[in-house]
């Protein structure tokens, strides 16, 4: 992945006209003095690809003075801020890359940005494949502000930086992932164990329990069980012995029973459930019977069979068939049955069939609803406590027998009236139920009979069934909450029944024993789960000891990485940087450690280098760190931010050559802003080859923004030639500076009449002037000057620059100064020279 | 860890080679694909199906 170009509107010192930089593939040096926009550059990019700038996330007791940095200050509110780039991917598809601000950093708060790509919204950069660090310097981009970072930064922060570096969080995820399944595993647990666990609590059975817990076969359980009915029943004083599970179980059995009894038989005042009923509607089940009844007349029913017989009268059929009349066969009336009266026969034989169609279906129904009433009858009887018999002393000697157990009156006395009360209202109920139901039987009959029953008797029995049914309702509601308390009640009086009998937990053990094939099951899912859980720890204990392994590793990679990256900027050095350890045996905090020798190829001394390192190789330690970490995670694109400070010349060199080299070798796309010209002219000079594309940034006011300017051109290197060169006193660089500020100045006379004739409509380009002095020039561009003072200038320039030529009479420094400043300003005051290309 | 996104483990082939015959350890690592939901998903029906689990792993001690 490489970016072929880079724009930037609006953002920190860019204005509104968009400014673009076409990138080499390999190498793109952006220069330029101070207060001109670089730092803006390098961050806009950071922004690009972040989101963010590191300059503030890693300043964080100063987040809040970083509010508004990053849209130009002088750019209205409404004006679009955004940095895009062409990206090509591995493939050799391009797109543009686009990150929007829509939120200035407020306070403590976040800046707020959508990152586009080709139009579409992703997330990040790395949707694209371009790989960020999981840490606040996340970009490759290195700024000049951070270059301190990793030996300025807390442990803690340090650690981060370095863990980011080693690029391992995934394998904390899966750590994660295995710590959060472990807690799913091992955890098995049944009603039945913890029986078992009840059971093991006494004393006297605890070693055989713990045995039937380890069980590894449904044998060796039973025989564990088999110990502890043995021990129950010696405790009795029981002195037959038994041999299988049945009959100790049958035995224990007994014994509970027979003891309980002694002390109180709770089952008699146990009440039910009382199970649900559906009885039909008696008016909608009987509506049908009735509406036939009343459409057949009963006197005439009763002659059907006869009127059928006639009908069948050979006579009768010819006489209906032929519409003449005929004798009556019945009383023998001469020609009294016509065809009217026969057709009349007829219907009344009909009406009479369907009336005993309903009749059948009718019974059937009142018949079912007779089922149901008895049906309720019996669950009446079934919810009711065996109490019914009970005498009042009978019911206070129980009362006094279940207080005497120790359980609280205020919970006995109401319970046992409720259990009373039900009884007297489940009896009252089936009683009026019955006599209903007797009645319910004699529509049954009449309706069996296909004789008329009056409505009002229907009406009656229907209210009687719809009271009974409401009045079962109430009750089996009335249950239900009184069962709540009845287990409430169950459970202390088996509790107390237990204690006072010698029994204590024999209920349990009875339940084992019952249950002992559900028991062992459980136990094989408990075991196995146990034993899932240790191999998982097991395995994950590996995993563990493998991620150490890994980490250790990269360590050492790392740790070889950032020395070899050291070691181009700082070669041969009696103080280098030795390596980053990590403190105690623990991988959250990092030194950094450096050797001292006192003399080359003598042995040296450790030390941590935060504390013995200068300035200067602090910021050499931070860049090591940095593009180690850019190798190791084969950062397609690096870009450095004035990585060798000013002030520190002796390493530029090897910075330009030494470490840039082995950049190259990274296959990185690289960019470098320095503000230091004669570095530029270094990095231009050892890698002309490399297809550098070389960019100068000029503020000329802050309203229009920084303009970046490609300056392969002869103008801008001439004067950076000239600027690497005015320190120096000898007659040989003044004179070459002093050449080289003509040129420069020569050539800006061009660009400047060129401008103006193209902004006066006239056609020129700055090869129509090839050969001109700066003599003959000077008149051309004189009446262009953008203030009065600038024709002076051009004077001097000429004058002072002409020496140069001449071999034993150079300029001075301070001409060449003079001179320098003079053509800077004529520059600035001419913005318009930027749209005429070289 | 969101649920339903993919989780990347760009370091787990190393993480692999340096279990060299863990064979318990691989297979929980042989899960680690998919999402989080997935990953657990994984995990729990493989040792759901860890047959013998108390004398297996006597073999990788």
């Amino acid at each position: 992945m490489k970016f072929n170009w880079i724009e930037i509107r609006g953002f920190r010192s860019f204005g509104t006209v968009t400014q673009k930089v076409e990138l080499s593939p390999t190498f793109t040096l952006v220069r330029a003095e101070n207060s001109q926009g670089k730092t803006s550059f390098s961050e806009a990019v950071e922004f690009l690809l972040a989101g963010t700038t590191s300059r503030r996330n890693l300043h964080a007791g100063t987040k809040t003075e970083f509010e508004g940095c990053l849209r130009n200050a002088h750019l209205d509110a409404s004006e679009e801020v955004w940095v895009q780039a062409e990206v090509e991917l591995d493939d050799g598809t391009t797109g543009i890359l686009r990150r929007n601000l829509t939120a200035d950093y407020d306070g403590a708060s976040e800046c707020g940005s959508e990152l586009l790509y080709d139009g579409q919204t992703i997330e990040t950069v790395e949707d694209i494949g371009f790989k960020l660090s999981g840490h606040s310097l996340a970009s490759p981009v290195l700024q000049q502000h951070v270059l301190h970072y990793v030996s300025s930064a807390g442990p803690q922060e340090r650690g981060d930086y370095f863990k980011a570096l080693l690029d391992l969080s995934d394998l904390e995820k899966v750590r994660k992932l295995l710590t959060e399944h472990l807690s799913t595993l091992g955890n098995f647990s049944s009603v039945l164990l913890g029986t078992l666990l009840r059971v093991m609590a006494v004393e006297s059975y605890a070693n055989n329990t713990k045995a039937a817990l380890v069980a590894k076969s449904y044998e060796e359980l039973e025989s564990t069980l088999i110990a502890v009915g043995s021990i129950a029943l010696v405790e009795t004083g029981e002195e037959e012995i038994f041999q299988t599970l049945p009959e100790i179980q049958s035995k224990l059995d007994e014994i509970v029973k027979a003891r309980v009894a002694k002390i109180i038989s709770i089952e008699d005042v146990t009440t039910a459930e009382l199970s649900e009923i559906s009885i039909q509607d008696i008016i909608e089940s009987t509506a049908k019977y009735q509406k036939s009844s009343a459409e057949i007349d009963l006197e005439v029913s009763r002659l059907i069979p006869i009127f059928n017989g006639v009908l069948k009268i050979p006579a009768i059929e010819h006489a209906e068939h032929e519409g003449t009349a005929t004798d009556c066969p019945v009383c023998g009336s001469a020609n009294s049955l016509d065809a009217a009266k026969i057709s009349g026969l007829r219907k009344s034989i009909a009406a009479n069939a369907t009336h005993s169609a309903e009749a059948t279906t009718t019974t059937n129904t009142l018949n079912r609803i007779s089922g149901n009433l008895t049906t309720s009858f019996t669950n009446l009887n079934n919810a009711k406590a065996s109490t019914s018999d009970w005498t009042d002393e009978y019911k206070a000697e129980f009362e006094g027998k279940i207080l005497a157990l120790g359980i609280p009156s205020e919970l006995v006395k109401p319970f046992l009236t409720e259990t009373y009360a039900i009884n007297v209202s489940a009896g009252a109920l089936e009683t009026s139920g019955k006599l209903t139901r007797q009645k319910l039987s004699e529509v049954i009959k009449a309706v069996q009979a296909q004789t008329a029953i009056k409505q009002g008797d229907i009406d009656t029995l229907a209210k009687e069934l719809s009271d009974y049914i409401g009045k079962y309702e109430a009750l089996k509601s009335k249950i239900d909450t009184h069962l709540l308390v009845q287990v409430q009640i169950q459970e202390s009086i088996n509790k107390r029944v237990e204690e006072q009998s010698g029994t204590k937990n024999w209920s349990d053990i009875l339940s084992l024993f019952q249950q002992s094939d559900e028991l062992f099951v459980d136990i094989e899912k408990a075991r196995q789960a146990k034993a899932t859980k240790l191999r998982y720890e097991r395995a994950a204990k590996h995993i563990d000891d493998a991620i150490v392994e890994v980490f250790n590793a990269k360590f050492g990679t790392m740790s070889d990485e950032i020395i070899a990256w050291w070691s181009t900027l700082r070669p041969d050095e009696l103080t280098s940087f030795d390596g980053v350890t990590m403190r105690g045996s623990g991988r959250r905090y990092f030194d950094l450690k450096a050797e001292l020798k006192a003399s080359e190829g003598s042995n040296g001394v450790k030390k941590d280098a935060v504390s013995v390192f200068s300035d200067s190789q602090l910021n050499a330690l931070g860049l090591s760190a940095f593009l180690a970490r850019c190798s190791m995670q084969e950062t397609p694109f690096i870009m450095l931010d004035d990585p060798i400070p000013s002030g520190d010349e002796e390493h530029r060199m090897s910075f330009a050559t030494t470490t840039m080299q082995k950049l190259f070798e990274t296959n990185a796309q690289i960019i470098v802003t320095v503000f230091d010209t004669t570095m530029a002219q270094q990095l231009k000079d050892y890698h002309r080859l490399r297809g550098i594309k070389y960019y100068e940034i000029v503020l000329s006011n802050p309203i229009d923004g920084s303009s970046l300017k490609n300056v392969g051109d002869k103008y801008h290197n001439a004067v950076a030639t000239a600027k690497s060169l005015l320190v120096n006193p000898d007659d040989d660089s003044r004179r070459t500076a002093g050449q080289n500020l003509r040129r420069a100045t020569e050539r800006l006379a061009k660009m400047i009449i060129v401008a103006k004739t193209i902004a006066a409509g006239g056609t020129a380009s700055v090869a129509d002037y090839d050969g001109k002095t700066i003599g003959e020039l000077q008149p051309l561009v004189a009446p262009f000057a953008a203030v009065p003072a600038e024709a002076g200038s051009w004077s001097v320039l000429a004058r002072e620059l002409n020496r140069s030529d001449h071999d034993d009479n150079p300029p001075t420094q301070i001409a060449l100064r003079n001179c320098f400043s003079a053509l800077r300003k004529i520059e600035r005051d001419h913005p318009e020279i930027r749209s005429i290309t070289d | 860890m969101n649920p339903d996104e993919s989780i990347e483990f760009p370091n787990l082939e190393a993480l692999k080679a340096a279990l060299e015959n863990k064979t318990d350890a691989l297979g929980l690592l042989a899960t680690m694909t998919g999402t989080k939901t997935e990953i657990l998903a994984n995990l729990a029906e493989l040792t759901d199906n860890w047959p013998e689990a108390a004398t297996d792993t006597q073999d990788e001690v």
